[in-house]
């Protein structure tokens, strides 16, 4: 078997191990996938964890203690070497009936989908580094908190239309280049823009340009066809951030752009910069505060356009670098209630 | 025998997803076409409220796509459960997902929003000889109305667009084994029979923990009702506040009627009636009502998907505004006046 199936493999009997663990044997089953030197990065208000032991207390132990059932269901498990790397790259949802109070968001006895994206490098079968971005605006609107005005539609992200985002079946190398080719040509045309119009990046060349869904994070939201992309997210952010670019890829393992089949993903920790000289995104007036900006993107092509994009931004991050406390908004508007 | 059943599922399902797919690509104009390639041109649909039921092609065309193709114009169909089977000698394929589109325009008096809108449905069709001949569809018109920014009843659930199967597999279009379909379904009638032996008093009294996925299992409801989780989720968020409220719900007498049905393809079944279930509206409580005293019918479609030997994901339809109705509260009606008041 190759490489990149095996740690797909490896990534599949992790989660089922940890979905049938318990606050015991938790910490057996990261020490067994996880390198004793592994780094887990997770975004904010979370950070980096050495070693199994550390993300287990600073992550996995209050995950549980908040949502007792929670289970991990991922919809897209892709991999692919990335530099001199293998890694393996994850989007779904980790689900669970929020009983206990999370990271100060109170519980609502509800059941929640905690939105994710997350990329795993693995030697030898083991983890040795790891990202995460979790949804934590999205937790938040789901207890019943509204913290910024969205142009997006808010909700949890949809599943793949085709439901095939499991790539456990075999995969023609033709097929992902075309995928790879085709989403670093968007990327390309990204970065085209002149700084007026939205029409110098051609992005109407890569996109279906009715039917593409963009699932962004909470606080930006879901939008519908090129058009819906335009006005409720791309406009927003170019005139919040005009001097958008990113960083010069390297091959370390802050960067990965891979193709599978008919999916890609690009990630970067961060991957943006740019300042922040308008008004208008998230309701917010301009800073001009300088930032980066954390993403991880995954697309689905559908014959050659790109018709799902599902985003995330470490949007708490961000807001951080603007000196906007998340929390500190949150605490005001609890006790507010 | 058997071959030849298979034979005529496995292309009753491929016309049926061939139908999804032309009705995806066809103009407005061509709408018309792609329905006369399918359909009987005498063909009987019903649909859920307030469209009823509808006689042939045009009136179909007439009454329910051209609306929807006007409201939402990019709109497409995608379904994520598709399967198939006969039952009592009639052949069904049954779907749900959404169809998804821009809200551009209102649609049936629900206000558009320009946001992109998740009209989630089910839908049973019934074959003979390559042509659907009679077809039943379910909205939920309610999470429409949700959508669009109009919550009219207190939900006990999680209100949000229920998801695809969590397997990605719900599109049977592969070979599936005859005794995993078996096992399916008679998971879920062991599980109704359950449901059916309830005393009038305690939960327990229909055993549901031997038939579910006690911590995971994930129920999504129609809209006003909503989606809940694990079997203490389910009892607290649903079954309670309905049976509290329909203490005598029963089953409709199902025999030789073309509007029931069960089908059990590969990990998932399928449950529906049109209508399924009676009941006394006896009890307070249910979507923050006051017991109203009258007799109503539900017109219901459910859909299963088994893990290993317990139902772990189930996805229902109600016709919640017919059975609004029958209780004497016009939904549409509930609409307008909150529109007039937002004006």
């Amino acid at each position: 078997m190759n490489i990149n199936c095996r740690n797909k493999e490896t990534i599949l009997e992790f989660f089922k191990e940890l979905n049938n663990s318990d606050k015991d044997s938790l910490e057996k089953v990261l020490s067994h996938y996880l390198s004793k030197t592994s780094r887990v990065n997770i975004s904010r208000p979370f950070n980096e964890y050495i070693g199994a032991r550390k993300y287990k207390e600073q992550f996995f132990e209050p995950l549980l203690n908040a949502f007792p059932d929670v289970e991990i269901q991922p919809y897209i498990v892709m991999s692919g070497t990335s530099g001199e790397n293998n890694c393996v790259c994850v989007a779904g949802n980790f689900i669970g009936t929020f009983l206990n109070d999370w990271l100060t968001i109170p519980a609502n006895q509800q059941p929640t989908f905690i939105r994710f994206h997350a990329t795993f490098f693995l030697d030898n079968d083991k983890i040795i580094k790891a990202w995460y971005f979790l949804d934590v605006l999205d937790v938040i609107r789901q207890s019943g908190y509204k913290l910024f005005p969205f142009k997006g539609l808010q909700q949890p992200a949809p599943n793949p239309m085709p439901g095939n985002g499991i790539i456990t079946y075999p995969t023609d190398l033709k097929e992902s280049e075309i995928s790879y080719n085709l989403t670093n040509a968007m990327i390309a045309g990204l970065l085209e823009y002149d700084g007026n119009s939205i029409e110098s990046m051609g992005q109407e060349q890569f996109w279906d340009e009715k039917n593409m869904m963009w699932y962004g994070p909470g606080g930006i939201g879901t939008t519908r066809g090129l058009k819906g992309f335009q006005d409720n997210h791309q406009r927003p952010f170019l005139k919040a951030f005009p001097d958008r670019g990113v960083f010069e890829e390297d091959a370390s393992t802050n960067f990965v752009n891979i193709a599978e089949g008919n999916y890609t993903c690009h990630f970067g920790y961060p991957i943006m910069i740019g300042t922040h000289t308008g008004d208008g995104w998230l309701g917010l007036k301009a800073s001009n505060k300088s930032f980066t900006i954390r993403v991880m993107d995954f697309w689905r092509r559908e014959d050659d356009k790109l018709k799902e994009n599902w985003v995330m931004i470490d949007m708490i991050d961000v807001l951080e670098q603007f000196n906007i406390d998340v929390f500190q908004l949150l605490k005001t508007a609890v006790n507010k209630k | 025998m058997i071959v030849n059943s298979e034979h005529k599922k496995t292309a009753n399902k491929n016309l049926i997803l061939s139908f999804f797919k032309e009705m995806n690509e066809a103009k407005n104009s061509d709408a018309k076409n792609v329905l006369e390639t399918y359909f009987n041109k005498n063909v009987n649909v019903n649909i859920t409220s307030p469209f009823e039921e509808l006689n042939g092609v045009e009136e179909f065309k007439n009454k329910f796509w051209m609306p929807l193709l006007n409201s939402f114009p990019d709109i497409e169909n995608q379904p994520y459960i598709l399967v198939g089977g006969d039952y009592e000698e009639r052949s069904y394929v049954s779907c749900t997902g959404n169809f998804i589109g821009t809200f551009t325009k209102d649609w049936l008096d629900i206000p558009a929003n320009q946001q992109p809108i998740w009209l989630r449905y089910a839908v049973h069709f019934m074959l003979e000889d390559g042509k659907i001949i009679k077809a039943w569809y379910f909205f939920d018109m309610l999470d429409v109305m949700r959508q669009a920014g109009f919550n009219f009843f207190p939900n006990k659930g999680v209100e949000l667009i229920p998801p695809a199967p969590m397997t990605g597999d719900g599109i049977i279009n592969y070979k599936t084994d005859s005794f995993e379909d078996k096992k399916t379904m008679d998971l879920t009638n062991a599980m109704l029979n359950g449901l059916g032996s309830y005393d009038g008093k305690t939960l327990n009294s229909m055993g549901q923990e031997r038939f579910w996925d006690v911590e995971n299992m994930m129920w999504y409801g129609p809209s006003g009702i909503g989606t809940t989780r694990g079997l203490k989720g389910f009892q607290k968020n649903h079954q309670v506040p309905f049976i509290t409220a329909f203490p005598d719900r029963g089953i409709t007498v199902k025999e030789g009627k073309d509007y029931f049905t069960q089908i059990g393809d590969g990990n998932y079944s399928c449950d529906f009636g049109f209508p399924a279930m009676y009941g006394t509206h006896n009890g307070d409580g249910w979507l923050g009502l006051k017991a109203t005293g009258k007799k109503i019918t539900l017109r219901v479609v459910d859909y299963w998907r088994r893990e290993d030997d317990k139902l772990k994901e189930n996805w229902v339809f109600i016709d919640m505004p017919h059975v609004l109705k029958q209780l004497g509260i016009d939904v549409f009606a509930l609409l307008n006046k909150e529109k007039q008041r937002n004006k």
